[in-house]
């Protein structure tokens, strides 16, 4: 017997001794995947040429000098130099003329709100609502007849409404309080979500790692730039301890970039700096339209161009994509009159931990992040360049299936809303695609009274409606279910457990 | 010269480092997504992103951190290339149509093997597609159950319990076979 074979075996009988009755079976098949196991022709030239293509690449990457910030740190002394001669040698040259003092005090106005004449305000919210019953929610609600001409009002209100979160709505801006009444024929399309799901849920290990964000301590800087700072508008020398916690560049052309270093988070900004592009009245814009929106190759050529120009770093993250969050919104909105589509596209190039994608709450996957502008087609902002430092700890993670579907299949708030006597229309839900990813997170800590941020285990499904809703899109995209039950926080429970319904306040 | 020395060397700039990886591995990845796409144009495709993406992060590669070896890591970029691809796909890749294509593109060395293939790809083709990958990397691709384990993210056990089950039900299979095809001469 081959020796292959025997390796196979013999690593299949420490599992399991009994399959050694089926020994000649499984030799047979054995062999015959071996013999049958294709010989693969690889084309010369195909190799050839891509080990050219990855060795030029990697020529490349030994030219490209690591960002390390403190490399910078000379350039900044410069610059610091420089501004404090400015400073130092500027009010010198000007003439010595002195400047009234205004008195800051009569500057501030009031608004007295105590005074306005208006009974409908939020003081009064109270007895507004004693006369909604609680049974005929939807139908004793009396809209405003003075204000019918208010669409977006009613709109507004109507969405606060089905969402239970309120019985009515305000309109705070002018502290006026709407009860509308919606037309008695008009029944609205109310739906109870019945969530199923039969995929199979992905391998789980029993522990991972999870991951806290730290920062360089800003204490390990021993440069003290003030000291070159000499001005009489203020006494520097009376601030203690200073360092460079932050430091704003910008171009000096017609069209810049701002680039803000923060040394006590380690990112980097890059912004376009909107006084110096052409000045943009929005009411003569034309507003876009789905036909407007560049394929994402478009959007992703144009990044890609930045990183080049620029000569960012991206290698520690994966291949961009571009957010499809509000382009799924606006193929599945009915309202296209009202449709607002955004100047501005993102795009992330997500990070993996240990094989696992970083995900953040709304879904999307994280880490880098640039926005395009699609009116003229350039970057107008690539943030959270960073060095990236981790702390990690091993935990033990919920493997039980059953507990994980469980909440899976009990997440759903709507239906706590819903009356036996409400008309409604049942949905048939799906959960698909379960996946280990790790989430971002932050957590108060309350010894140090602060918030960090942490990467934690959790799976993510996805969600599959199967009916094509006419007027309403189910308004979660995911379902996410928690593995280490430490790092459960409030703002978490209230989307393990179904919110607590809202009562009518007396 | 091994592996994590290779890594080494790269990391302090030396190119001719990544070109002993290139040489060990090309070969070996290139099997390993054909095994899966058994198409030349998309393998040599699936093949460049795989090794560009090498190129790309293999300085912050860390081979201490979760005994990952340079093989698994590279194996593990070229499993998830795969996976993206076949997430594009609209329609479901029948193998055997595409072991027909690609004999007609010659790929293949040894043509007699290509019955022999035929009647493995048969039994293979009823099985859950995760469990044919994970005995298709045992058996073809000859990578350890621990390589596997880190590449597809499950444990070295729940690996060898796949393919132990795995072959008792080609066997099943084929004596099923065996039995419907006595029964119609009976």
């Amino acid at each position: 017997m081959k020796k292959e074979i025997r390796e196979i075996l013999n690593e299949l009988y420490e599992l399991d001794s009994s399959l050694k009755k089926d020994e000649k079976k499984l030799v047979s098949i054995i062999e015959k995947m071996l013999l049958s196991k294709p010989k693969i022709k690889i084309d010369d030239g195909f190799k050839n040429e891509l080990k050219q293509e990855v060795l030029r690449q990697a020529s490349k990457n030994s030219i490209f000098i690591k960002k390390d910030i403190f490399k910078y740190l000379w350039v900044f002394a410069s610059w610091a130099f420089a501004l404090a001669l400015v400073v130092n040698i500027y009010p010198n040259l000007v003439n010595n003329t002195k400047v009234e003092n205004i008195n800051i005090a009569s500057l501030r106005t009031s608004r007295d709100i105590e005074n306005t004449s208006d009974k409908n305000t939020i003081i009064n919210f109270k007895t507004k609502i004693e006369k909604v019953s609680d049974e005929n929610l939807f139908w004793d609600l009396v809209f405003n007849e003075s204000e019918q001409n208010e669409k977006s009002s009613w709109i507004w209100a109507w969405g606060w409404i089905w969402w239970g979160w309120l019985w009515i709505a305000a309109e705070t801006s002018s502290a006026k309080i709407w009860i509308m009444q919606l037309d008695p024929d008009y029944k609205p399309n109310l739906y109870l979500y019945n969530i199923s799901s039969d995929i199979e849920l992905p391998e789980i290990p029993e522990k991972m790692y999870v991951y806290k964000k730290t920062n360089e301590s800003i204490e390990s800087w021993d440069i003290n730039f003030w000291d070159l700072i000499n001005t009489d508008i203020i006494d520097i020398s009376k601030l203690r301890n200073l360092n460079v916690s932050n430091i704003n560049l910008s171009e000096n052309i017609s069209k810049w970039y701002n680039v803000n270093f923060s040394f006590k988070e380690w990112v980097i900004n890059i912004f376009r700096n909107y006084n110096s592009w052409p000045e943009i009245n929005y009411s003569d814009l034309k507003q876009l339209t789905l036909s407007d929106i560049p394929s994402d190759e478009k959007i992703l050529w144009v990044v890609n161009k930045f990183i080049e120009k620029y000569n960012i770093d991206v290698s520690l993250y994966s291949d961009p994509i571009v957010d499809d969050t509000y382009s799924n919104r606006y193929i599945s909105s009915i309202r296209e009159e009202n449709l607002y589509i955004s100047d501005v596209f993102g795009v992330t190039f997500p990070l993996e931990l240990d094989w696992v994608w970083v995900y953040e709450y709304y879904g999307n996957k994280y880490w880098l992040n640039a926005s395009v502008n699609i009116r003229d087609m350039a970057v107008s902002n690539f943030w959270v360049i960073e060095k990236l430092k981790f702390q990690w700890s091993e935990y033990d993670l919920e493997t039980s299936r059953e507990k994980i579907e469980e909440i899976a299949l009990n997440w759903n708030y709507s239906n706590k809303y819903l009356r036996e006597s409400w008309n409604y229309n049942e949905v048939n839900v799906d959960l698909w695609n379960p996946k280990l990813v790790y989430l971002r997170k932050y957590i108060y800590n309350e010894e140090e009274r602060k918030s960090e941020e942490f990467f934690i285990p959790w799976i993510l499904f996805e969600v599959l409606t199967k009916q094509d809703l006419e007027k309403w899109i189910y308004p979660w995209n995911y379902v996410w279910v928690p593995l280490v039950w430490k790092f459960v926080d409030n703002n978490d429970s209230a989307t393990i457990m179904p919110l607590v319904e809202p009562r009518i306040v007396e | 010269m091994e592996d994590i020395k290779l890594v080494e060397l790269y990391k302090s700039w030396d190119n001719n480092a990544f070109e002993i990886i290139y040489d060990r591995y090309i070969d070996k990845i290139y099997s390993f997504i054909f095994h899966k796409v058994y198409d030349k144009t998309i393998t040599e495709d699936i093949t460049s992103n795989t090794f560009l993406k090498v190129v790309k992060s293999l300085k912050n590669f860390d081979t201490t951190k979760n005994n990952v070896s340079l093989q698994s890591w590279i194996y593990k970029i070229a499993y998830n290339n795969v996976v993206d691809f076949y997430r594009t796909q609209k329609e479901e890749l029948w193998l055997d149509n595409l072991i027909d294509d690609s004999f007609e593109n010659d790929l293949w060395s040894d043509i007699d093997n290509k019955d022999k293939l035929k009647e493995v790809l048969t039994y293979l083709e009823s099985l859950n597609s995760e469990h044919r990958e994970i005995l298709i990397m045992r058996i073809w691709d000859n990578l350890s159950y621990r390589e596997i384990a880190q590449i597809t993210w499950k444990t070295e056990d729940n690996c060898k319990k796949i393919v132990s089950r795995t072959l008792m039900k080609i066997n099943s299979n084929i004596s099923l076979v065996l039995l419907v095809v006595v029964s119609l001469y009976i």
